[in-house]
This record gives structure tokens, sequence and C-alpha cells, in this order.
């Protein structure tokens, strides 16, 4: 009875193995963006990878700076381990008047003539310090471990 | 009692495969069906010493054209012969209500529910593994398709969809040849598939595999903030925070020329998600990526005919950099790709003769 219990066991753990397939390996990575102090809301962080066979990773801040990374590809939250420089940005449309222009959520389009849907177009704007938007400039540099990785981006005019 | 419980197991371990097997048979079919689209392509080729465009006319001078998709110049070439020759009689007999009395030779706009052609169904279009083929029919909507032609790497405007930013196979205004394609047709894209849309509310949906996100706040257009539109708690999901929203537009309407109904980028890795900037005209630029229910990734039918499966894990290069046809000028027309072997494969002559192996 032993000898079938093994056989089933060893089948089992064959089964197991074999369901590993091509994926993306990531290490959970989240973290908070702080700019002067206060937390940024809705700024696009990239991690720029620092190594040839690393990944691109990316995320968006919620209302209280914090952010979970994303790879693409990946099955799971996270980014592969290894070097990153870090992007922050917060682009905003600016109309005339200096004023952050705010779009309305669209319910319905008129199928029938898309082209009267298009709004105005309007210059963007970052209202984080232009450094942290390039990956020559920026001084945002992580290491991305196997581990549950947490980064506080600080952000200093 | 052993026995039984031993047997129980053991057919618990077989269940798994047999459901692996069912779905690799889908793929498989699904391979079919792009490899016929692609066959499609090489007799059009043959007929007419060149590729169909992604908005292609149907009409004559004298009575006007109607645009449509570039699957309708494909449809005498994989044996739907029936729905060219209804649009060519029009009448009556080409609507569904049986009153209205169409135009020959001159379809209806791609939108109108009411035009029988736009109505016919055909076994081909749809992936096997597709859930939402079966669907009812919404205003605007009249029938569904997964499959979507390589527009390259490069997004361009919604409605005008600027023609010189179209760096793979299909553009407007212009036809393709097999000779225009320098990076070899062994390593270009043609063809591949797109998940079906179904709405929620409205034209909304949250759905990642099949929405078009939209962002009523703004971004770069960089794959990265095209990834930031997904929820980390439920990565199926696009989030509902950051101002992001979905349109369930994708795959709906499978005779229209519009770039979310025709077309895709090798911008996002299979099975992310598509989104948009919607509202000002220069941004207004979709990036539409490829999705399926396969396990693992999507079909795609290279130019030379032949189906390979690409992964979700594919390559995709420098992620950081705007996918729209503003932001990059440096890319031009014939530029390298910055998303790796899939952006290389999306584009037709880029110095890039990349394989996928």
């Amino acid at each position: 009875m032993k000898k079938v219990l093994y056989i089933i066991i060893v089948l089992f753990a064959i089964f197991a193995v074999s369901c590993n397939s091509n994926q993306v390996p990531v290490s959970p990575v989240s973290g908070e963006v702080i700019y002067n102090g206060k937390p940024v809301e809705n700024a696009l962080i990239s991690f720029v990878p620092q190594s040839s066979n690393g990944r691109g990773a990316s995320a968006q801040t919620e209302s209280n700076g914090s952010f979970v990374i994303l790879t693409q590809g990946a099955t799971k939250n996270g980014a592969m381990t290894g070097k990153y420089k870090v992007l922050v940005s917060k682009l905003v449309e600016i109309d005339g008047n200096g004023n952050e222009v705010k779009r309305k959520f669209i319910e319905k389009i008129d199928h029938a003539n898309p082209n009267s849907q298009q709004e105005q177009m309007y210059p963007q704007k970052n209202l984080l310090p232009e450094k942290y938007a390039k990956e020559e400039t920026t001084e945002l540099i992580v290491n991305v471990e196997k581990k549950n990785n947490h980064f506080k981006l600080e952000l200093k005019d | 009692m052993v026995v039984i419980a031993i047997i129980g197991i053991l057919i618990a371990l077989l269940l798994p495969a047999v459901q692996a097997a069912r779905e690799a048979a889908r793929r498989m079919t699904c391979s079919n069906n792009l490899r016929q689209y692609g066959i499609a392509a090489h007799t059009h080729h043959d007929a007419y010493q060149k590729l169909p465009t992604l908005e292609e006319k149907m009409g004559n001078d004298s009575i006007g054209y109607t645009s449509v998709g570039w699957i309708m110049s494909l449809l005498p070439f994989m044996e739907q012969q029936g729905i060219t020759a209804m649009i060519e009689s029009g009448g009556t007999a080409a609507s569904m209500n049986g009153t209205t009395n169409y135009t020959p030779k001159r379809p209806a706009d791609t939108w109108v529910n009411n035009y029988r052609p736009w109505r016919m169904n055909f076994a081909i279009r749809h992936c096997p593994s597709e859930i939402n083929s079966n669907q009812p029919v919404l205003d605007f909507f009249p029938g569904t398709s997964n499959y979507v032609g390589n527009i390259g790497d490069c997004s361009s405007n919604w409605a005008t969809m600027n023609t010189n930013r179209l760096r793979g196979i299909f553009m407007r205004g212009n036809n393709r040849t097999f000779e225009t394609i320098g990076d070899g047709t062994s390593n270009t894209a043609l063809f591949s598939e797109r998940a079906v849309a179904i709405p929620v509310t409205g034209e909304q949906t949250r759905n990642a595999k099949y929405a078009l996100a939209y962002c009523s706040t703004t971004g770069n257009g960089s794959p990265d903030w095209i990834m930031s539109a997904i929820d980390p708690a439920n990565r199926n999901q696009i989030k509902s925070t950051g101002g992001w929203n979905g349109w369930a537009w994708n795959g709906r309407r499978w005779c229209c020329y519009q770039l979310c109904y025709s077309s895709f980028h090798t911008v996002m890795s299979p099975n992310t998600v598509s989104a948009i900037l919607w509202g000002s005209s220069i941004s207004n630029s979709p990036v539409l990526t490829v999705s399926s229910y396969h396990s693992g990734g999507v079909n795609l039918a290279l130019a030379d005919g032949s189906v390979r499966f690409i992964n979700n894990s594919i390559n995709t290069g420098t992620t950081s950099v705007s996918a729209w046809h503003t932001a990059d000028p440096a890319r031009g027309v014939y530029g390298a790709s910055p998303y790796g072997v899939w952006g290389a494969i999306g584009t037709i002559d880029s110095g890039e003769p990349k394989g996928l192996d």
C-alpha cells in the first residue's frame, strides 16, 4: 500500500514541476513618493533597468503616494532583481491661463462622428522637478533584491 | 475503498491534462485561422501586386465611397464572396428590416446594424478560445472579430491615422508590397489576435484583457504609463484610481477600419492592456495590445504566412519611451524600434532582421 502512495507522490511531484512555464521572475516592489515632505498622487514611476537583460517596470502613485510596481510579461506584481534608475514625473495639461485642465468622464461617444469628440490640445507640464524625469539626471537609484522590497522615493527641488 | 481513492486521485491528476489538451486543440484551430488570413493576404498580393491598406474604400466616383477595414478586401480570398456579392447588389435585400434600400456597390457605414452584410458571421473571424464571440449586437457594433492587422510600434491619431508613422504592414492610403518589407517577411508580423470586449455599463468595462483603458488625467504614452493602468490588487482589471477607465470597443466591429477594431501595435507585451489618452487631438493615440484566452500568449501570423505562438514574456525593450508619434520623432519611419524583439517584428524596415528565435 505504501508503494502505491509513493508512486502517487512522485507522479504529483512530476506534475507540479512540469507546470512551471516560461515566465519573467519578479520580486515584490512597493514604496511611496514624497516631494517636499508631501505624498504625490498620480505620479508615474518608471524603473529603467541598468543591465542588458533587465526589464522595465512601472507604477502610478495613489493618493497617499504609495505604489506597487508591475512588470510586463510577469504573472505576479514586482520587478526583476537588479539595479534600476528610477524616473518620476507627474504630467498635467495646462490651459492658456496656467490652470490644470481636467478632462471629463466620457459616458458614450458619437460613433458616427468620432472627429467631433476631439478636444482642444493643451501643452503638458511636469509638476515635479524635471531632473527626475530623465535617465541621465535622476538621482534615484534602487537595487531590487530577492525579497519584499520597499523604497521611499524622496524628491527635492 | 483505498482503490477507489487512488483511482479518484489519478483522475484528478488527469483532468487538468484533458483540459490542457482541449485548449491546445483550440489554439491550433486559431493558428489555422491566422494561416487562412496569411494565405488570403498572399493571394491578394498575387492578384493585385499589393497588400490591402488599413482603410479600404468601397464604391465608385459617382456614388461615393465608404471606408471599410482591410478584411473586406480579403473576403473574396477566403471563401466569403457571398458578403461581397450582397454589397454589390445592395437594395432592400441588404437590410435587416427588409425596407431600407441600400445603394448597390457602396456599403453602409461600418457601424450600421441594419446593414445585413455587417451582420453576417463566418467561422474564421473568431478564435475558438474566445468566450465572447456570441454576444448580442449592440448599437454601433454590428459584429465581432478576433483578428487584427499589424500597424507597428508607433501610435497615431485615432481619427486622422497619421500615415507616415504607421511603421507596420498596414497604412492608410498607401498599399504595402512584400518588396517594401526590408526586414524580411519571416521577421515581420502581419496578423494577430485580440479578445473581444464586453461592456459592463454603457460602453465601459474594466477588464484589462479587452478594454481600451483611457486616462482622464494625463500621461506620456510610454508602455510604463500604459502598464500603470493595471490594478496591482487585481491584475485582470484596470484600476479605479488615477483617472483610469476603460472602453469596451475592441473587436466589436469586424468590418471597420478604425484602429481599435482593425489593428494592433507591437508595443505592449501580449495580454497586458491597451490604452489611450482620450481627448486632445495630438495625444488621441491608442496603443493597441494583442490578447487571447490561450495560456501564456497569443498566436501571430508573420508576413511569410507562417504562424507562431508569442509568449507574454517576449522581450519588449525600453518601456519608458513614448509610443506616441509626436513624442519620439527620431524614430521616423525607418529608425530602430525601442521595444526589443517585439517592436522589431512589428516594424517592416528598420534594419532589424531580428527573428523570434
